[in-house]
């Protein structure tokens, strides 16, 4: 493939980033840097004197619940890496071409989230310093039966997946933009596009296509609504999970809060790097549409879920149905959506209403809306088990300053993550083939 | 002084500490660390200030003698008067000794008429082949002293409110009285807490079909206490309260760390005592302590085992009219407990119990005291928890 | 637990989670245009790709466990 001339203009704007940085970026990362000490800090108080620190307890006799906002941050993150892999499937696969110039940016943030996602599992654990020598001792046995093995099979595989869709497709970039890149990183940019011809393009693309369609089979319908689900909703001790209907339900509600941190990223590169003409306006529309959608998907689940355990459901499914119908932050949640939603589909419908700015706001509701979301499903269903003679259930779960110090350090750690890769390559694919032609 | 009018409810008003070493020593009797000259001895003095008599008996032979043992279990046991603490403990260890591994003749084939499970043949054995070990658990005959939970929680040096063992009393439906139910791991056939472990730390032993923890291997993840639907996990969320110095060897057979409390970000549960299985003494340190006869451990696979037996002896007692159940056993985990007694439905609600845990100086709730150190700037704000 | 004598979990992954992986690598070695060079780089960025994440995971791990846990 011939690299198509665009003049320097566009290039000019997916380079700016990698210029040498204003005050702005430094008090930014700084400002990350200091919230990301403090979690270490607390992370490492936590090593030093085990996980009594949290709010955590055992469920029974104990009063507490064994699982809370760790394990609901992993599924939140996990969650939003969902964004970055499916635009770009959507790009390759159905040729929605109005996403291209975001795909290279939600790729990023799906890998970014997801070793997020991962480090959550790892702080969760009693005794991290096992993890990998107990887990490949025992793979052979316990990828048989256990669905956490099987998680972390399919994280393991997606993470794989998009980091060498990643790495094939930057080699072209590089070799495009190879006279204009910093030269210190050169060693790095060698690296990456090692042995690149440009003949290599035709195959890499159809390599990317493949790839994307792996992706897009996986991550949706095996992860977020395979086994991550499955975690949950395979447990009938805990009536408040034991239903097929987690996997679409976690899958909706995954995809509102990817594609919402995608339209937020996206955003703050526009404005920063004044990139209006490579990310215009109707990708945002187009994104919220999106979210309306999957939002509308996540609330109509919700109905069946409460009609289902509210009506005549067993003893079990019953009162978890009721604590959770009982609990305001369950509604406030719900409402948010609802409220996203709503807006988010009359500016599909009528589009006066929309602005980017309004989008953007907007989208950030069911990002931290799933947060919530996820957190409340996980500690419900352990506070209303099945077996509830005991006097001390329900328990009670309020999360402590370790565990929210990881909330906020994972944030700062997403955005240091974006502010060395801006830094390093390229965010925005230069191949401009793909471009949708200016209406 | 102890309050020995009848009428007044139970006092709590007994020497807790002059209970928890006669405990102890009642411990390192079993092992034969200490004779039972010296045990008498030991704490004779203390018996009669506490309680004006010391009615501990004191034998001479070390003779086994099944008659002995039933009248040592007998009349000596009034809950009302907790009095006899220690001297129950350790009257009912005594006796308890004399009752395990002891092979007894073949009895009437089990009958089918226990309430959820029927047994026809070999078929709906829960474990096929091999020993399954289990128990049968007398819920009639509980009282709910705790003795058992006591126990438990010293000889395995478990933190303060984990209750490898737990006795609840509670209200149901069907029955005015207060029930009381004994919930213990029931050692599951189908053990869910075995097939989630993503490391295979709880796993089930072939020999004997005990689901232990690997303390070198689990990682921490507490999908087990997620995925068990009784509630026996209990997770070492800090630095262990206490040092294990009473087990002489914390591996068992295959060389696994399996035995007494876990370390610190480990999960530990009821054990089934495997040193005791290990080294030829058998049975359950709760088993043994229990001064009425409640928990029956054996084989549950050999039907000549003892719990079979007085499971037998129960039936002719009752004239074949016996109810037993399993706990959830709708939930498919065959467990390998049997229950005698009536099975708690859903509306059955805990109560406060004859004896309260703080009776014996047990937090109840663990939730209560899980609280781990502030650091110096959290203490400023006037803590985080 | 079980499904004609294995156990769920083998049917679960070699059966439906890597069927994915299993089209995307024929797609790779099979589709035109053909080139095999570039097929095994895409594989051995795949394969590279699971040291990084599992090596790096290993590398926290033991750091973790020379601060935290030494025995």
């Amino acid at each position: 493939m011939r690299e198509r001339s665009r003049g320097p203009s566009r290039e000019d704007s997916i380079l700016r980033p990698l210029a040498n940085p204003g005050t702005k970026y430094y008090v930014m990362v700084a400002i990350a840097g200091a919230v990301l000490v403090w979690f270490l800090l607390a992370w490492a108080w936590q090593l030093r004197h085990g996980l009594i620190v949290t709010g955590l307890a055992d469920w029974g006799t104990s009063g507490g619940v064994p699982w809370g906002i760790y394990i609901g941050s992993f599924i939140w993150w996990v969650g939003i890496s969902h964004g970055g892999i499916l635009i770009s499937a959507g790009v390759r696969l159905f040729k929605l071409k109005v996403f291209y110039p975001v795909a290279r940016l939600a790729e990023l943030l799906t890998i970014g989230a997801l070793t997020i996602a991962g480090l959550f599992i790892i702080i969760d654990l009693g005794r991290p310093d096992r993890v990998v020598t107990s887990v490949l001792k025992s793979y052979t046995l316990t990828f048989q039966t256990s669905p956490l093995v099987w998680d972390l099979t399919v994280i393991t595989l997606y993470f794989v997946l998009t980091a060498t869709y990643m790495l094939l497709t930057l080699r072209h970039d590089i070799y495009a933009l190879r006279r204009r890149l910093p030269s210190r990183f050169a060693p790095l940019y060698q690296l990456l596009a090692q042995g690149y011809q440009p003949e290599e393009d035709a195959k890499v693309s159809r390599m990317a296509w493949w790839l994307a369609f792996a992706v897009i089979i996986l991550a949706p319908f095996l992860l977020h609504g395979g086994v991550i689900p499955w975690l949950f909703q395979l447990i009938a001790s805990m009536p408040g999970w034991f239903s097929p209907i987690q996997a679409p339900t976690f899958l909706s509600i995954a995809l509102t809060s990817a594609f919402g941190s995608v339209i937020i990223v996206a955003y703050i590169f526009r404005r920063v790097y004044d990139w209006e003409e490579l990310l215009p306006d109707r990708v945002f529309s187009r994104m919220g549409s999106v979210l309306a959608l999957v939002g509308l998907f996540f609330l109509w689940l919700q109905l069946q879920a409460i009609m289902t355990g509210a009506f005549a459901a067993p003893v079990g499914l019953l009162t978890a149905t009721e604590a959770k119908m009982e609990d305001p932050v369950y509604w406030v949640a719900i409402g948010l959506v609802a409220a996203a939603v709503l807006y988010l589909g009359a500016q599909t419908i009528w589009h006066v209403l929309f602005s980017v700015k309004r989008v953007v706001i907007v989208a950030i509701i069911p990002v931290l809306a799933t947060l919530f979301e996820k957190t409340l499903f996980i500690v419900e269903g352990l506070m209303h088990p099945l077996f509830n003679i005991y006097r001390t259930v329900p328990g009670s779960y309020s999360p402590t300053w370790v565990e929210l110090s990881s909330i906020a350090g994972a944030v700062a750690m997403l955005v240091l993550f974006f502010a060395v890769v801006s830094k390093l390559i390229p965010i925005i694919e230069v191949e401009a083939e793909h471009e949708e032609k200016e209406e | 002084m102890e309050d020995k009018n009848e009428s007044v409810p139970p006092a709590t008003q007994f020497n807790a500490e002059l209970a928890e070493q006669v405990a102890g020593d009642a411990r390192k009797l079993i092992v034969g660390r200490l004779s039972e000259a010296e045990f008498y001895q030991k704490h004779h003095q203390a018996y009669l200030k506490e309680f004006g008599v010391d009615n501990r008996p004191l034998r001479t032979s070390e003779s086994i003698d099944s008659t002995s043992a039933e009248s040592v279990l007998a009349k000596q046991v009034s809950r009302r008067t907790l009095l006899k603490l220690g001297g129950v403990t350790l009257a009912s260890i005594i006796g308890a000794r004399l009752l395990g591994g002891k092979a007894l003749a073949a009895g009437a084939p089990i009958g089918n008429n226990y309430a959820g499970l029927l047994l026809k043949g070999n078929e709906e054995q829960p474990q096929k082949v091999g020993k399954q070990m289990g128990m049968v658990v007398d819920l009639e005959a509980c009282d709910g002293c705790l003795s058992c939970v006591y126990a438990c929680q010293n000889h395995n040096f478990n933190s303060a409110g984990v209750f490898w063992i737990y006795v609840l009393a509670y209200r149901d439906e069907n029955t005015d009285k207060p029930n009381f139910l004994t919930r213990l791991c029931q050692h599951c056939a189908n053990p869910p807490c075995v097939k989630v472990c993503p490391v295979r730390a709880r796993h089930k032993r072939e020999k004997d079909g005990l689901v232990l923890t690997n303390y070198d291997r689990c990682i921490g993840c507490r999908y087990c206490q997620v995925t068990c639907p009784y509630g026996v996990n209990y997770f070492e969320w800090g630095v262990p309260e206490k040092t294990n110095y009473y087990h002489p060897k914390l591996t068992d057979e295959r060389g696994v760390w399996v035995i007494g409390n876990p370390p610190k970000g480990v999960m530990g549960k009821c054990t089934f005592c495997p040193d005791r299985q290990d080294d030829g003494r058998g049975n359950v340190v709760c088993a043994l302590v229990c001064p009425h006869n409640v928990l029956h451990f054996g084989d549950m696979n050999d039907p000549n085992s003892e719990p079979h037996q007085y499971l037998r002896q129960k039936m002719k007692e009752k004239g074949g009219n016996l109810s037993t159940f399993r706990l959830l056993e709708s939930q498919g985990t065959k467990p390998s407990i049997i229950y005698i007694g009536q099975q708690p439905t859903r509306s059955a609600q805990q109560i406060d119990g004859p004896v309260s845990y703080a009776d014996w100086g047990l937090v109840e709730k663990r939730l209560d005291v899980l609280e781990g150190p502030q650091p110096w700037f959290m203490k400023a704000f006037g803590g985080g928890q | 637990m079980e499904w004609i004598g294995l156990p769920i979990g083998r049917w679960l992954l070699f059966g439906i989670i890597l069927l994915p992986v299993y089209g995307m690598l024929l797609g790779w070695f099979l589709g035109k245009p053909r080139n095999f060079p570039m097929a095994f780089r895409g594989l051995a960025y795949l394969l590279g790709m699971i040291v990084v994440l599992w090596g790096g995971l290993f590398t926290l791990s033991m750091l973790i466990r020379f601060v935290f846990f030494p025995s």
